[in-house]
């Protein structure tokens, strides 16, 4: 393309970007971001008593005002990926325009979150968030605080309990575990490398993110989660929702007008960059300079008009085979994304208009191991629709091999499963979970798992705020 | 070299330890269940597959005793098994139903016409009585025509509207109340997906039910092989030695649904369970009620600035019918009837004698088939 477009919103500067169908230049290209994550961030009166700076008025008094600015503290957890950098970015923006607006009031406090796992990601974390503190948000620094926490944090809870599965009734059972009886507490690596497959290990590390980030906002009585998830990252987790069984949660999921009703209802979630593709995310990365901070990920250029050709940065395509069911529905989105490309945006709207489903378990209980609200009994629903009862013997030969068959090493390990199963079956007691947590279950080493018998105590064991050091000073 | 016995053949002696059904543990394994991954002999196979249909037929309540069932019949895999068990079960278990094959004739030369060959020859092996209504005399067009008329990228949208209607004519001409499909658990979960990538909120929430009726019509609709793995339909119809026609019909499937199913089998490789997860998600699938619109008053009647004025508009009535036909519509004239105006209007007003320029790509397919040098 030789002809030098302009932009479509201002008409002076030239376009750096496309996106929707308009050029943009790379201001216009940033308020039209930025205005999308506003909007979200003002969609109800509970949301804009979090950002907007309360003034004494007809209702409240000047204490009161002070009072709701202060305790205005939402949660953002930062995973360095290139959504949360920008929505920092912009809650930065609005932050800075509130102290020159409102002459050095703010309606609102940010405290950062990181939640890192071992330590090669521990350091790289806390570089980045040093650079970001002493660059970007230099002016702000004092309107944040920061918090680092380990993901080992999740089994920081008095009492383990150990989940089996028994695969041929789909029954899971818990037995408790005293601490003298593995010698040491189950950590999240060990766990980790038990999954049999990269789906099961991303979705227990989601499970326990998910759960150490909520947990930290309760202790922490925040008003609000900031998450960073962009329309397309929305999209995977709905398809992937469904592929995984797990529709019943899409609803809560999404929900930004309700408190948290699977941790204490005490904050409520909020997706201010639902409206935003990840592909104008990253093209926003690129115009201003996010780059350097972002962790593992390289932000696509689709959008931008002149590609920066250095960046042969691609990761080699991976293999179907290795691939999770996020990563699966990611690969559909960016396939289809040049012929339907509303299909991401008609996906999170479906998923917006799905209700929690009606309840069919007789009393009102949550998943042993996501905390989810449980509206069926997956075990049951499964043992309907598969037989695993065998067809008799017949021949002399059946008996036979049988027998051989039960003197085997086979025969024998298969014994030891069930052993382990029927231990469970006798001291164990049934635990409830999910359809999801059960196929997470049967896809782990001996479908046994060692679990924190309740939510993890983040704030009791480690909170580390984290100091910046000034490289001025 | 040492001699080695030559092989009984029919006795494979050497079945290792770890080839045997992991369900009875004597006999070779031979299938690997999609399901549970579980290894499986033929017999246990057999076993399994029968009672799942047989505990699905018999939880849902899906038949009364004495009552007529039409199997839809096309002659392909599905539709061969399900009359086949369906006719097993029914003897095995006294369900004390009657079944009747149905078949449509869509008019696809070189597709459909073989496989009603396997239909008529099902009929026999089966000994069940056949009947076959033809597009051709329900609305006096046939699949090919439409195509050379329509073009072939909406052939899927006139089919599916056509057939649908065809099917329960075809029922109601046999006096018969219920017509079963064969519809399997890959095709629903693949509805399920299509549905939300479409964002189709009006069949979301019913696109797993395992009987639709309406209370306009007499007619109900089963899935009994909801929850069966096309895998295993196939293996089950390849080692029963039953007689089914495989050829995928020759007029290109929808292309949107093409990456659904794209999609559908690389998240089989990953897990191959899914197919279950995802009716497992369908099935708990529900809307938020409807917010109430803020519209003024039912009275009132908006002029809009080019003087045209909107109808009151009725929602959704069950039972409603078409205006012209009489079949069920959730709209005044019913979508098959819609279909019919716009192919009537463009249908060329002459015809050459003998012309089979109109015959599809089928037709093109068969003949290049046969031959040779």
């Amino acid at each position: 393309m030789t002809e030098v477009q302009s932009c479509k919103r201002c008409r002076i500067e030239k376009a750096v970007v496309v996106s929707r169908k308009e050029p943009f230049c790379s201001e216009c290209f940033c308020k039209f971001v930025s205005l999308k994550q506003r909007k979200q961030m003002m969609s109800d009166q509970y949301f804009q008593d979090i950002f907007k700076v309360m003034y004494q008025d007809k209702v409240k008094t000047a204490e009161i005002a002070e009072k709701m600015n202060a305790e205005s503290r939402v949660l953002v957890p930062l995973s360095f990926g290139s959504s949360s950098l920008v929505m920092l970015n912009v809650l930065n923006d609005v932050l800075e325009e509130q102290l020159e607006v409102h002459r050095g009031k703010t309606g609102f406090s940010i405290e950062i979150l990181v939640c890192y796992f071992g330590a090669a990601q521990e350091k790289s974390l806390k570089d980045r968030l040093r650079a970001l503190m002493n660059t970007r948000l230099l002016k702000t620094k004092k309107l944040y605080k920061i918090h680092v926490v380990d993901i080992e944090t999740f089994f920081n809870s008095s009492k383990h309990i150990q989940v089996h599965l028994e695969d041929t009734s789909y029954i899971v059972r818990k037995i408790n575990t005293f601490s003298n009886d593995t010698g040491s507490q189950p950590t999240v690596d060990v766990l980790l490398n038990r999954c049999v497959n990269r789906s099961a290990r991303e979705d227990l590390l989601n499970v326990m993110r998910t759960a150490v980030i909520k947990q930290f906002a309760v202790q922490g009585q925040y008003k609000a989660i900031l998450w960073g998830h962009s329309m397309t990252r929305l999209a995977d987790e709905i398809m992937a929702s469904v592929v995984k069984g797990r529709a019943a949660q899409i609803a809560s999921a999404l929900d930004n007008e309700s408190f948290d009703v699977e941790f204490d209802e005490s904050f409520k979630n909020l997706h201010p960059m639902r409206d935003v593709l990840l592909s104008e995310i990253d093209a926003f990365c690129h115009i201003s300079n996010l780059l350097p901070y972002i962790y593992e990920y390289y932000p696509q250029q689709t959008l931008l008009i002149e590609k920066n050709s250095e960046s042969g940065h691609s990761p080699s395509p991976k293999m179907v085979r290795n691939m999770t069911i996020n990563e699966l529905a990611r690969q559909y989105f960016d396939n289809i994304e040049g012929n339907y490309s509303n299909v991401i945006s008609t996906v999170v709207r479906t998923g917006a208009k799905l209700d929690r489903p009606l309840n069919t378990v007789p009393t009102a209980s949550r998943c042993g191991i996501c905390y989810t609200m449980l509206y069926r009994n997956g075990p049951e629903w499964l043992r309907h629709i598969t037989v695993t009862s065998s067809y008799p013997l017949v021949t002399e030969e059946d008996h036979h091999l049988y027998s051989t068959w039960i003197n085997s090493e086979h025969g024998k390990s298969r014994e030891h499963y069930l052993e382990l199963a029927s231990e469970f079956k006798v001291n164990g007691k049934e635990l409830a979970t999910c359809y999801g947590c059960l196929l997470i279950l049967g896809e782990v080493k001996d479908k046994n798992i060692s679990w924190p018998e309740s939510k993890p105590d983040i704030l009791k064991d480690v909170i580390e705020d984290f100091v910046i050091d000034d490289d001025e000073e | 070299m040492s001699h080695t016995p030559p092989l009984d053949p029919k006795k494979p002696k050497n079945v290792k330890v770890s080839q045997l059904c992991e369900l009875c543990h004597a006999r070779k394994a031979l299938i690997k269940r999609p399901k549970n991954l579980q290894k499986v002999c033929k017999l246990c196979f057999f076993h399994v597959f029968e009672t799942e249909i047989h505990n699905t037929i018999v939880s849902n309540k899906l038949f009364v005793e004495g009552e007529k069932v039409a199997v839809g019949a096309s002659g392909g895999k599905d539709s061969t098994v399900l009359a086949y068990l369906l006719k097993l079960l029914n003897e095995r278990h006294n369900y004390g139903i009657h079944i009747v094959l149905l078949s449509i004739d869509e008019g696809i030369v070189g597709y459909r016409d073989d496989s009603l060959a396997t239909v008529k020859r099902n009929k026999e092996q089966y000994n069940l009585p056949l009947e076959i209504v033809s597009y051709r005399e329900l609305y006096d067009w046939t699949m090919d025509e439409i195509v050379a008329c329509a073009g072939v990228r909406n052939s899927c949208t006139y089919c599916g509207v056509f057939r649908r209607q065809a099917l329960d004519r075809g029922a109601a001409k046999l006096g018969i109340k219920h017509v079963v499909t064969g519809h399997n658990a890959d095709d629903m979960a693949e509805t399920v997906l299509m549905n939300i990538l479409r964002g189709d909120v009006a069949r979301l929430e019913k696109s797993t039910a395992i009987m639709t009726q309406s209370s306009g019509s007499p007619i109900k609709r089963s899935k009994p092989f909801k929850y069966a793995y096309q895998k295993e339909i196939v293996l089950y119809a390849h080692y029963k030695k039953l007689d089914y026609f495989s050829t995928e019909c020759t007029y290109a499937p929808e292309a949107f649904r093409g990456t659904a199913r794209e999609l559908m089998k690389n998240l089989e490789a990953v897990r191959p369970s899914c197919i279950i997860d995802i009716i497992h998600s369908g099935e708990s699938l529900r809307l938020l009620p409807k917010k109430a619109k803020r519209a003024p008053p039912t009275s009132h009647v908006e002029v809009r600035s080019d003087g045209s004025i909107s109808l009151p508009r009725q929602g959704f009535v069950d039972g409603n019918r078409c205006e012209r036909c009489g079949y069920l519509s959730s709209n005044k004239i019913c979508k098959a009837c819609m279909l019919l105006e716009g192919l009537q209007q463009n249908r060329a007003k002459m015809a050459i004698d003998s012309d089979v320029s109109v015959h599809g790509a089928a037709k093109l397919t068969r003949t290049l088939e046969k031959l040779t040098f």
